[in-house]
């Protein structure tokens, strides 16, 4: 059985590593952006510089380490020490865990003096941080089609009336192919794959299925924003689940700003333009991954499908999966017309679930063994960003309070507690 | 990436900087990289190589640069995962022997940085109109922001600074690429009857000489460099208080069929900037030509060689009505309008210039 291959500091024997006559082509990796691992350990990599997929098979042996509460202070200082470059000199793109070993994965890229660098670093349960040997792992590659250029740029406009500053004219610098790939879902041995295409597609969902075997659909997609009031087919989905919602399975679809629409799976095909259900709002924000997970309290209570959507502005909002189902869809003749700011009294609408507590921003999050969330979290208090990990039903550490039963003197008084 | 297989050549004069580390005792065993890309090997003779004798780390670093530890006869190597960054300070730990020791090395940086200096400053004539409004500043690099009028100063003859000449913007006005910084004379200075330009009068004055001075020690933006001092001294003339018109300009008749430089003699010295971008040339039929722009003595000559032989037709010079003199008219208002008096006169913004057969 093939062992991961890590790159740490294990001695490897010299010249063991002969060329595999499985590797056809060398490895040409130039960015490591979006991870999703199917359920027997594939990795798929999105890499929005070459526009192409790639798959790593990464069998890992069951790991019967209990998953608990832990946090790794300032994660990305110490994946720039294991790169050999100062902290900052490197960029967290995403995390997902795997599903045999629960270790976790996390993108990133190394900034170096004349050129960046694409790396996928590991984190097991006894929180070792290692590199992942991407050059020894048999890999399949899927190009795209319809790549978009690197030329065109973002637009460039201020806050609502008032002029751009320039934190807003940096946007105009920004290439569209990198939102290439937003998110890439695994579902049944096939990949959906959100992004920016070519052309007359701009916001596309790509259905490829696994092994690659070099084809692909590609669909545009088209869906009614509530927020804005109109029609809008270019921004890409930002973060995606598959649910089973009236009888069949969809993509549930978060966009920026920051609708939720219904994609069913059976309408992504080659050359569709697909209108997709808006089922609701919850206001602006730019969401950042959408975690399907069932919630179930050690208080008691039922277990309960939902969503766990991040934002890099907003609390996270957990949406049961229950109130997707027989929807209303909103058209531009639900409400009443006109742009509808977060404020806005019928803000957020439509299913929405509800914000939930979590500290600091969790600016990419995964779900681990069921029951856990690890996130690569910006601390409010100090601006670090650190690997937490904490139980769904309470995604949150307490080290920051001091509630009422911190006090020395806390003595709860029987007769008065139930 | 695959580690480079070159071995470094032993070299401690690299960087023995680090007075905190301990004495080195192995340094005659040690083979440092001379490239990224060169591995670190840690020589042995009567140890057996194991790879928990050595550790790379960035300097400072608390987690160990992932790579490869190859143990061989006598030696044991470690290739980095990715190339070791020129510039950045490692250390390598050595522990044999029971004994640790620590030395410091760094790759030198592959090429040669390009060191701060001014290269030019528009514009570049000796003699200016006393309301010249608009200086460029060309540096060879990016410079550190913020302290531009720490180092710009406008000197008379006498060498007296005038700390009130320029304009002051938060936001400087560089390009996008930071190695251009736009400096404006204070309209108020320029502008008569304005309340600047009654109790300080004009910044410069016809008939007098001044320096406009980029002193030394302004650091370029990355802090590797700082420039040494530059100077430009002009003489002053009067005002320009009159809107351009290309009638006051002459034109050559350049040879059709070949690729002869159309010059433009001009009255004044314009905008450098805008010189690049601010006049085109069309065939008489509107087609438009397209060429390399070159701008020469004190901006006041303008030349146009076409990408293509010209056309058997007659030329149209189109200036931009935008297009500023250095004292910023342009050829629809003065910069400095005398309340009251209206610009009746038409001025012309084309220029007809006629092709010569020069066959035979």
């Amino acid at each position: 059985m093939l062992k991961r291959a890590k790159l740490t500091i294990s001695v490897v024997a010299a010249l063991a590593i002969g060329t595999s006559a499985l590797a056809e082509t060398s490895l040409d990796i130039k960015f490591a952006g979006a991870l999703e691992f199917s359920e027997d350990g594939t990795l798929f990599v999105g890499d929005n510089h070459n526009g192409a997929i790639f798959a790593f098979e990464i069998p890992e042996e069951a790991n019967d380490q209990q998953i608990k509460p832990s946090s790794i202070a300032n994660i990305d200082a110490k994946i720039a020490e294991l790169l050999g470059v100062n902290a900052g000199a490197i960029e967290i793109n995403d995390i997902a865990a795997h599903p045999v070993s629960n270790d976790i994965y996390i993108s990133v890229t190394r900034i170096g003096n004349l050129a960046s660098q694409p790396a996928i670093i590991t984190i097991s349960r006894d929180q070792q941080l290692a590199l992942l040997d991407i050059d020894a792992l048999p890999f399949q590659r899927q190009e795209l089609t319809a790549y978009p250029e690197g030329e065109p740029t973002f637009g460039v406009r201020g806050m609502g009336p008032f002029p751009p500053l320039p934190r807003d004219i940096a946007k105009g610098d920004i290439p569209l192919n990198t939102l290439a790939i937003m998110d890439i879902e695994y579902f049944r041995g096939e990949l959906f794959v959100s992004g920016v295409a070519h052309d007359n597609f701009l916001s596309s969902l790509r259905r490829i299925s696994y092994p690659f075997d070099g084809t692909q659909g590609i669909a545009s997609v088209e869906m009614y924003h509530i927020t804005h009031d109109q029609y809008e087919s270019r921004a890409p989905i930002r973060a995606m689940s598959v649910q089973e919602i009236d009888g069949k399975p969809q993509l549930v679809a978060a966009y920026t700003c920051s609708p939720i629409v219904l994609v069913p799976l059976d309408e992504i095909t080659d050359g569709a333009k697909i209108s997709a259900r808006t089922l609701m709002d919850y206001g602006n924000g730019q969401p950042l991954d959408m975690i399907s997970f069932i919630h179930q309290s050690p208080f008691g209570g039922d277990a309960e499908p939902m969503l766990f959507v991040t934002s890099d502005s907003r609390s996270p909002q957990v949406i049961p999966i229950s109130g997707l189902q027989d929807a209303q869809v909103v058209t531009h003749d639900v409400l009443p017309r006109g742009p509808k700011l977060d404020m806005h009294p019928l803000m957020p609408y439509g299913p929405v679930g509800k914000a939930v507590m979590f500290n600091g921003v969790p600016l990419h999050t995964t779900l681990v063994g069921g029951g856990f969330f690890t996130s690569v979290t910006r601390d409010p208090y100090t601006g670090d960003l650190n690997l937490d990990t904490n139980p769904t039903w309470f995604p949150n550490r307490i080290h920051d309070m001091l509630a009422e039963m911190d006090f020395p003197q806390y003595q709860p008084d029987p007769s008065r507690m139930q | 990436m695959a580690p480079g297989t070159k071995k470094g050549v032993a070299t401690f004069l690299a960087t023995l900087l680090l007075s905190t580390l301990a004495p080195i005792t192995q340094a005659q065993d040690l083979t440092l990289p001379e490239q990224g890309t060169d591995p670190v090997t840690l020589h042995l003779t009567d140890e057996t190589p194991h790879a928990e004798m050595l550790r790379v780390y960035v300097r400072g670093a608390e987690t160990p640069i992932a790579g490869r530890y190859t143990p061989d006869r006598g030696s044991l190597t470690f290739a980095p995962a990715f190339a070791f960054e020129p510039g950045q300070d490692y250390v390598a730990q050595i522990l044999t022997n029971g004994k640790e020791a620590q030395v410091a090395f760094r790759i030198p940086a592959e090429a040669e940085i390009t060191p701060a200096a001014v290269t030019e400053i528009y514009p570049s004539g000796d003699t200016l109109p006393e309301n010249t409004l608009r200086f460029y500043i060309h540096f060879t690099v990016p410079m550190q922001p913020q302290v531009a009028f720490d180092h710009i100063k406008l000197r008379n003859a006498s060498g007296a600074v005038d700390e009130a000449a320029f304009m002051r913007f938060k936001q400087e006005l560089w390009n996008e690429d930071r190695t251009r910084l736009t400096v404006l004379i204070d309209p108020g200075r320029i502008k008569r009857e304005v309340a600047t330009n009654l109790e300080l009068g004009p910044a410069l004055l016809a008939g007098q000489q001044y320096a406009l001075t980029v002193e030394a020690g302004w650091s370029s933006a990355d802090g590797t460099s700082a420039l040494s001092t530059f100077r430009k001294t002009f003489q002053i003339s009067d005002a320009l208080r009159t809107r351009p018109d290309t009638r006051l300009w002459t034109a050559n008749s350049p040879c059709a069929g070949v690729r002869e430089p159309l010059t433009i003699t001009f009255d004044r010295p314009f905008d450098r900037h805008l010189l690049t971008q601010a006049l085109r040339v069309e065939t008489e039929t509107s087609d438009a030509i397209r060429g390399e722009i070159d701008v020469k003595e004190a901006e006041q000559i303008w030349s146009f060689t076409p990408l293509e032989p010209w056309p058997a037709k007659d030329l149209l010079l189109l200036a931009n009505p935008a297009l500023e003199d250095v004292a910023g008219n342009n050829f629809r208002d003065l910069l400095d309008d005398v309340a009251g008096v209206q610009e009746s006169e038409k001025v012309k913004s084309e220029l007809m210039i006629r092709t010569r057969n020069c066959a035979g």
